[in-house]
């Protein structure tokens, strides 16, 4: 007792009530039934009351929080063992209702499961395009100066930047803690006597791996590139050169000329890089010892590799981008004048440039954001078509429901209750589709990677990002398949519902129509889209391009023994009669070539353009087959040709103010330079069929080349391409021939096009099949309530084609509807935000249009066709005995 | 007879030490002083729910009041059976120590 006493009189005297949280409150009033709930918020709010007055209302605030956070596993229990007999009730429903109408659940569950597996796919490709350089420690502090130019008032925007601008920068603004600048080379390696021909070698400034965070299996990041000679090789070039990572102080010889001591191995670049590499030699290599390479490091108007910054978090890039104007002023302004150039500077945020950038001599190929947009609307429109299938479908069947619904009804469940079953159900099927979803998104990853380009394992699947993902995708589509049917079916009078005439079917314009002909929308907005990509790629790839790209292969030359002793080769390939034509040249068709100043005779300094040019041989015009429209081709018989002649395009022509006259006057890289224009040919498309035809330069020069084009006879082209080889060989020992044919080259131009269409081909189908499956569906319900209607048309004489009329009528008539709608919006689409990216775009013609009007009505019809058929069909007898 | 668990005879018996006082909050910052455990509100409610459903306690509701939000307090008191329980877990614990009290204090 005394205890007791004790304990009462210790209270301090609790004066005011203090509202607790009201949100907490709400929790509790929602998981306990209303007595509990009483007394323990009481409770509750009596211990808040006391502690907002002894420690103030925040701690008051924590508390609640925290001690409602560790009540709720309690009371969880209690109310879920409390509900717990209904669950078992809803759970035995759902099962019975999945094994009753197994048709119907396979239809819901498979479209639900397919629509998953896309977005889940669709998830793991989106979350890997976005961690594009984020792995880096400084990911978010890094940036790349982007360079553009005016020359001649054309515009060039470049990934690259020169060499001179990085170091002024660093010495300059505070704010910039470290650079580096580096390019990139093929090479060829020798060790121990072994040959290997090398490629993406980058050589870089000693402070490559102080900037970039690569993980060292052998050798420190912050010296390994601080004397010249060393290199830095991946895990995977490592095994292959040495076959082992432990090589720390092995040596290499690049070229046949510098040792290199290896000082470091990296872990492989990962896929999620911007650009990826094998090796990493010290820059200080190459300016130790070439003249050239130490001017470039110095030249602030040429570019030929990249720069990269770190900055301090802090700094803004604005601030920092307007100082870069000044610094080019001082040191090159006068220059870049002299020569007509307008150049600026710009930084770029390496986190942005996978998705973002498009610039000239990007490292690799960038992705683009708009897959990522186009990606998310399809997962979106996938998943809606599946869930509509759902709703449809539970909807239609509700008549079956009906029942059930009015017996929950008369033994005193309320609506909220109902609601809450019908959406528990369809989230139960959620779940049941997300482990089917799974095992699709596990069997078709291949499939996947294929399509989009990337190197997804199983275990990519084993994420939390994707099980998070996959959660809530079972929340989203379980309610939002399940709230319509909940509430429409939960609103039935159980009064009407048990009248034995109860039903629903024959409603006019109702809910369930519209959303099928929103499926049918989405479906052939789809299909035109995809139709209308594909007419583009195949015009790009038929379009005359002006040059004749069929049977001509195309070697590149990289190493020096048939630039030496040229004439030979050449004569060793005049030997073969399947060989038509061959020629030299710095360029084919279809790949990059050197832009320069352009000036012409009779025009001041200040009026040069900018075009590209190319060097190539005499035969170079032959065997790519382009016309010459004015003057002549190249000839031998000139002597004087051999001093440099010019022949330059139309475009050309035109831009320099001549056109045809163009003939015999002069043009030439620099004042001194001037050389004859011997003639004009007539425009071909030297790049993909995206951009204009611009002007071009042809130089002769038989000795600057880098690839060998051989236009040969179609028949004996293995051959022909194996004797090549072997005079290769004779010429090359360490290299080997590396060919291509020019139209496949030139037709890869458009793989990112390719890669579009078929990603949108595959979702397209996967979105027309959901769409069919859930038509079909609907069809053999509306088959399946009409056939009494049907056994007494047809007893009254209608043919059975008559009932087949009836019921397809009113299916054809829905997707004529989505049609008139879904036909000019993809049209719409595509044509202003694809197609007008196209300098040469295809002409969408009324043809393209009415085949995916016909595609969309033939699917919809083979669908609901064979439903239609067997009840229209059916014998009357057998509906009607029953009666 | 069913022997109390640990946690139910503690609360039993500190339902009898606070008499009428005997509600959550109370018995809370009670079992918190003398335990040297810190009970959440949700342990304490379970417990008593528990101990209401087998019978050993049964609840008196008092009168609301300003401070609980007007809100009424639900008190505890022992059953018969309670007290039956109690004093057959006594009994059972007596038998068990029995002449092994030095044993296990002395060593």
């Amino acid at each position: 007792m005394a205890l007791q006493t004790r304990y009462s009189m210790t209270k301090k005297i609790r004066t005011e009530y203090q509202k607790p949280p009201g949100f907490a409150g709400w929790v509790f009033r929602k998981l306990l039934c209303e007595k509990e709930s009483r007394f323990l918020t009481g409770d509750y709010e009596e211990i808040f009351s006391e502690l907002t007055i002894e420690k103030g209302i925040v701690k008051a605030q924590i508390w609640y929080w925290t001690h409602l956070f560790f009540t709720l596993p309690h009371i969880l229990r209690r109310s879920l063992f409390r509900s717990g007999a209904m669950i078992k009730n809803y759970i035995k429903i759902t099962f019975r209702n999945i094994k009753r109408q197994k048709g119907y659940s396979f239809i819901n569950i498979s479209g639900l499961a397919i629509g998953m597996a896309c977005c889940i796919l669709i998830l793991l490709f989106i979350q890997d395009e976005l961690s594009y350089d984020r792995y880096h420690k400084n990911a978010e502090n890094i940036y790349r100066i982007t360079y553009n130019e005016i020359i001649g008032g054309v515009y060039a925007e470049f990934a690259l930047s020169p060499f001179a601008f990085a170091p002024a920068m660093k010495a300059e603004l505070p704010e910039v803690i470290s650079y580096v600048r580096f390019f990139r080379r093929t090479g060829l390696f020798t060790i121990a006597e072994k040959k290997f021909e090398e490629r993406n070698i980058l050589l870089a400034d000693s402070t490559f791996f102080e900037i970039f965070s690569h993980e060292f299996i052998e050798g420190v990041p912050e010296t390994c590139l601080d004397q010249p000679r060393s290199i830095v090789l991946t895990e995977e070039s490592a095994f292959r050169l040495f076959g082992s990572v432990e090589i720390i102080g092995r040596t290499m010889i690049l070229n046949e000329a510098d040792e290199l001591t290896v000082t470091g191995v990296i872990r492989n670049v990962p896929r999620n890089s911007h650009f990826r590499f094998n090796y990493v030699v010290s820059s200080s290599t190459i300016l130790s010892k070439s003249e050239r390479f130490r001017q470039l490091f110095q030249a602030w108007l040429s570019v030929f590799g990249w720069s990269y910054l770190l900055l301090d978090s802090k700094a803004d890039i604005n601030e920092i981008e307007s100082k870069f104007e000044d610094i080019f002023e001082r040191n090159s302004g006068s220059v870049a004048r002299q020569y007509g150039i307008e150049a600026h500077m710009a930084l770029q945020k390496m986190t942005d440039i996978h998705l973002r950038s498009k610039l000239q001599d990007e490292k690799d190929i960038n992705s683009d954001i708009a897959y990522i947009y186009i990606f998310s609307a399809i997962a979106v429109f996938i998943l809606g078509i599946a869930c509509i299938n759902f709703i449809n479908l539970s909807t239609a069947r509700s008549v079956n429901r009906a029942r059930e619904v009015g017996l929950r009804k008369v033994f005193g469940a309320v609506k909220k209750s109902l609601i809450r079953q019908f959406i528990a159900e369809s989230t139960g099927l959620a779940i049941i589709a997300l482990v089917i979803a799974i095992i699709i998104a596990a069997l078709v990853l291949p499939i996947f990677n294929d399509i989009s380009g990337k190197f997804f394992s199983l275990a990519a699947l084993n994420r939390p990002s994707v099980w998070l993902g996959a959660v809530s995708l079972v929340v989203l589509t379980g309610l939002i398949a399940g709230s319509y049917p909940a509430f429409y079916l939960s609103g039935f009078d159980p009064v009407r519902v048990f009248r034995s005439k109860f039903s629903n079917i024959r409603n006019r314009f109702n809910f369930r129509n519209i959303l099928v002909t929103l499926q049918f929308v989405i479906s052939i907005v789809l299909i035109t889209s995809t139709l209308i990509i594909i007419e583009q790629i195949e015009f790009m790839k038929n379009k005359n391009l002006g040059f004749d790209k069929e049977q001509v292969v195309v070697a590149r030359v990289r190493g020096t023994g048939i630039r030496q002793n040229l004439a030979s080769f050449k004569n060793e390939l005049r030997q073969r009669p399947d060989i038509i034509q061959f020629s030299c040249s710095e360029s084919v068709p279809g790949r990059s070539n050197s832009v320069l100043t352009i000036f012409q005779e009779g025009r001041s300094e200040n009026e040069s353009h900018s075009m590209d040019i190319m060097s190539a041989d005499f035969d170079f015009v032959e065997t790519m087959g382009i016309e010459i429209l004015y003057g002549r081709d190249f000839s031998r018989d000139f002597t004087s040709d051999t001093s440099g002649v010019y022949l330059i395009n139309e475009t050309a022509a035109k831009k320099l103010g001549w056109g045809n006259e163009a003939v015999g006057k002069l043009i030439g890289v620099s004042q001194e330079l001037m050389n004859k224009v011997v003639g004009i040919v007539k425009d071909f498309h030297f790049k993909s069929l995206k951009t204009k035809i611009e002007p071009l330069v042809i130089i002769l020069d038989p000795q600057h080349f880098n690839y060998i084009s051989i236009k040969m006879r179609t028949d004996n082209v293995s051959e022909t391409i194996s004797f090549i080889e072997n005079k290769w060989k004779e010429f090359e020992s360490d290299r080997s021939f590396n060919y291509f044919f020019l139209d496949e080259d030139f037709d890869s131009l458009y793989r990112s096009e390719e890669k579009l269409e078929k990603i949108l081909t595959s979702f397209a189908a996967i979105a027309i099949f959901i769409a069919c499956l859930g038509l079909f569906g609907l069809a053999s319900f509306t088959a399946e309530q009409r056939t009494k209607e049907i056994g007494i048309r047809k007893t009254l004489g209608a043919a059975a084609s008559n009932v087949f009329l009836i019921l397809s009528a009113d299916f054809t008539k829905w997707v004529m509807i989505a049609n008139c709608a879904a036909l000019p919006a993809g049209y719409y689409l595509m044509k202003n935000y694809w197609i007008q990216s196209f300098a040469y775009p295809v002409n969408i013609g009324i043809g393209l249009i009415f085949e995916a009007f016909v595609l969309s009505i033939l699917i919809a019809a083979l669908t609901v066709g064979f439903q239609t058929l067997k009840a229209a069909s059916a014998n009357p007898v057998e509906s009607l005995r029953h009666e | 007879m069913e022997y109390l668990t640990r946690k139910d005879e503690i609360m039993m018996l500190a339902i009898l030490r606070l008499g009428d006082e005997a509600y959550l909050v109370k018995l809370r910052e009670y079992l918190n002083d003398s335990t040297a455990k810190k009970w959440s509100v949700g342990n304490v409610f379970v417990t008593l729910e528990r101990l209401e459903s087998l019978g050993f306690i049964s609840p008196r509701i008092g009168e609301p009041t300003s401070k609980r939000g007007g809100k009424a307090i639900k008190f505890y008191r022992i059953t018969r059976s309670g007290i039956e329980s109690l004093k057959a877990t006594k009994n059972l614990q007596d038998n068990m120590w029995d002449g092994l009290t030095d044993t296990v204090f002395n060593d």
